[in-house]
């Protein structure tokens, strides 16, 4: 049997299309595939940089810790400060710098209100 | 491996045998480290990683009746050196010997010592830190290292320095004062910390961090008042100096609460210049030194008497120049008249007249008025080392004790235990136990308030017969010296030979001087006890300064101005 030419422009000449059932099974595999790895990859750089985030958020409330500490450290200090100011010594010492004295014989005078 | 005619390439079997054990070694290794070993790998990490830290509690403050602190701790500094690695031990002695304020020798010694650590200084203020550390970098100075540590400071230096105490330079424990008694509620509980630190001690993040807070210990408010504390502390600094005496205490109560408003010693230290510190000027005299009470303490036979009714003010008592009772003669420091009546007795303080009260009033019945007023045991609850003076029972009194003990001898007693016995006739006849806490507030926030004891040892109306007798000591008697213008004041004078211990008899011119008042006299507010210990000298007319009356007296006229000023007290006399 010899084989015929197949007349141009007949059905059988045109180039046939392969149905889906016909697509070969490795093309869907491999985009899924693909999409698949680049998910895995996201979520992974996704989660190390979380846990960059958490660990930088803790440095910083590391840092706020010892702000924190710092101006309670501060607070305790002006607290001195001002107990050292209430000081009567202090304040005894700093009025004679100022040429207060305390006051010579003091008189009471008792004052009858409401007479005439 | 194999060559084209099927020969073995010996060359490609031995570099592909040393590929194959070299990974059979990495396989082997990893299998051990991430296998077999892998837990005590990962615990020796973790045991690296994670400290088990103490965290100090802070110490609790104590406070004076305004909420002033008077004690409190911050976070200073420690320097600790490493001796091995200072070049240049004299010169960092230099350097550093003015700005830690430390003997430059002793500093020299420690840097040219062996070993790597040794403390330089410990628990300093803030300030000296920041000093210091400036010059550490300024002159590039190697091997110290500044750590954190708490730190007491009293903002007041020497004030109230006997009442509050002092705590220890190493581990800040109480070792004077209210520092020592109140030391367990005042160091709270520590906690603990768990956590895990990189090789520079930082914290890991996300590591195990596990904190069981630390419970702050208590802080305590006193009844003193920093005021009047400052006011009395100046006045017994100058009668000290004035009188050439060895020492001297004040105490003043709030006559009706048994608040002690200032407890006085002199002399005193501040407890920041720790190489001053000697234990004879560290003891508070007000509370832990006892002594004969002479004169200060025949208000109470005279009290007793009138209580009984055996008396009462106008009653004419006997008083001959000298009396016999069994082996001892008692005779009166001045000429008083052949009969006198009980006022006159305390007025001009009759030895004689207050002999024969006591003899009518008897020996049991004194001695249970003696242990009324608190004597024989100790006034106070709040103080370490507080005496209880002497009071021997009336079972153990020989022929003239009750006699003696009349006038204030064979009976000692401290400043604090005298205030407390005339804030009793000051308060309408009810003692109240005299307290320097007022209040302790706990780290939870809780407080226990003090709520003194209190009895009754007289009935109102003695107590104001005998405030009335008081005044006329100040008024006309031997107590004139006290007399402060425009405020009714009321008193007793006090002087008792001191027994010198070494001639086992009484001294002749040694003496402790004493005065008791009360202020105002017809609505008290305070009582104020004085004592002297060995004053001398005269007074401009004459006055000798051993008796108590030119040396104590004064002190109380000083005293009581300014403090009832400062309590808001009106004047209740007019002047002239």
């Amino acid at each position: 049997m010899t084989s015929q030419a197949i007349p141009h422009g007949s059905p059988a000449a045109r180039p046939r299309r392969r149905s889906r059932s016909e697509v070969p099974a490795t093309r869907p595999r491999v985009r899924s595939l693909v999409i698949f790895v680049l998910a895995v990859i996201l979520a992974f750089f996704a989660m190390i940089y979380s846990r960059i985030s958490l660990d930088r958020t803790a440095f910083e409330l590391q840092d706020l810790d010892s702000q924190i500490t710092e101006q309670q450290h501060e607070m305790d200090r002006m607290r001195v400060q001002v107990a050292r100011r209430l000081d009567p010594i202090r304040i005894t010492e700093r009025a004679e710098e100022m040429g207060l004295v305390y006051p010579a014989d003091r008189i009471p005078l008792i004052v009858e209100l409401g007479s005439p | 491996m194999r060559r084209p005619n099927g020969r073995i390439d010996v060359r490609l079997l031995l570099i592909g045998s040393f590929f194959l054990l070299a990974w059979i070694g990495i396989a082997y290794r990893l299998y051990n480290v991430q296998g077999a070993q892998a837990a005590e790998f990962a615990q020796r990490g973790f045991d690296q990683r994670v400290r088990h830290e103490e965290i100090e509690p802070a110490r609790g403050t104590i406070f004076d009746r305004d909420g002033v602190e008077l004690a409190m701790t911050i976070t200073g500094a420690t320097v600790i050196a490493n001796p091995s690695v200072i070049d240049q031990p004299v010169r960092t002695a230099e350097l550093l010997a003015p700005v830690l304020d430390l003997n430059y020798v002793d500093l020299v010694k420690k840097f040219e010592g062996d070993g790597r650590f040794v403390y330089v200084a410990r628990r300093f203020e803030p300030e000296m830190a920041d000093s210091l550390a400036a010059v550490i970098e300024e002159h590039d100075l190697a091997g110290f290292t500044l750590v954190d540590e708490p730190v007491r400071i009293y903002p007041a230096g020497s004030l109230a320095a006997h009442t509050i105490g002092l705590t220890r330079t190493d581990d800040g424990k109480g070792i004077e004062g209210l520092e020592l008694l109140y030391d367990d509620d005042l160091v709270g509980e520590p906690g603990a910390l768990l956590v895990e630190r990189d090789p520079s001690g930082r914290v890991i993040p996300q590591g195990q961090y596990t904190v069981e807070p630390a419970e702050p210990g208590s802080d305590i408010v006193l009844t003193l008042d920093r005021e009047i504390q400052f006011i009395v502390e100046g006045a017994l600094e100058e009668a000290v100096y004035r009188t050439g005496a060895r020492g001297g205490a004040v105490v003043v109560l709030h006559a009706k609460t048994g608040e002690i408003l200032a407890l006085a010693s002199a002399p005193t230290f501040n407890p920041a210049e720790r190489g001053k510190l000697e234990p004879e000027i560290m003891r508070n005299r007000a509370i832990t030194d006892t002594y004969e009470p002479g004169s200060t303490l025949k208000v109470i036979a005279i009290a007793g008497a009138l209580e009984e009714g055996i008396v009462h003010p106008a009653t004419p008592i006997e008083t001959p120049r000298t009396i016999e009772v069994g082996e001892e003669s008692y005779e009166d420091s001045s000429s008083n008249p052949p009969v006198m009546s009980v006022a006159d007795v305390v007025t001009h303080s009759s030895n004689i007249g207050t002999i024969k009260i006591q003899q009518r009033l008897g020996d049991e019945r004194h001695y249970s008025y003696l242990d009324a007023f608190g004597l024989g045991r100790p006034a106070s609850i709040d103080f370490p080392g507080e005496a209880s003076g002497l009071l021997p029972h009336v079972s153990e009194w020989c022929l003239p004790c009750g006699e003696s003990a009349a006038i204030g001898y064979g009976i000692s007693v401290t400043p604090l235990q005298m205030a407390a016995a005339y804030a009793t006739i000051a308060n309408d006849g009810e003692w109240v136990e005299p307290y320097l806490v007022a209040e302790i507030i706990n780290g939870d926030g809780s407080r226990e308030e003090t709520e003194p004891r209190r009895r009754r040892a007289l009935s109102v109306a003695t107590a104001v017969t005998m405030r009335r007798l008081l005044q006329r000591v100040v008024d006309e008697g031997t107590g004139t010296r006290a007399q402060v213008a425009g405020f009714s004041v009321g008193g007793k004078t006090g002087t008792s030979n001191k027994f010198d211990v070494d001639l086992g008899r009484y001294s002749t011119i040694d003496t402790f001087a004493s005065f008791v008042g009360i202020a105002p006299i017809d609505d008290p507010q305070i009582v104020v006890a004085i004592m002297l210990d060995s004053p001398h000298g005269e007074l401009e007319d004459g006055a000798d300064l051993k008796f108590g009356g030119a040396s104590a007296a004064p002190v109380f006229a000083t005293i009581v101005e300014p403090v009832l000023h400062q309590l808001g007290v009106a004047p209740d006399r007019v002047p002239g």
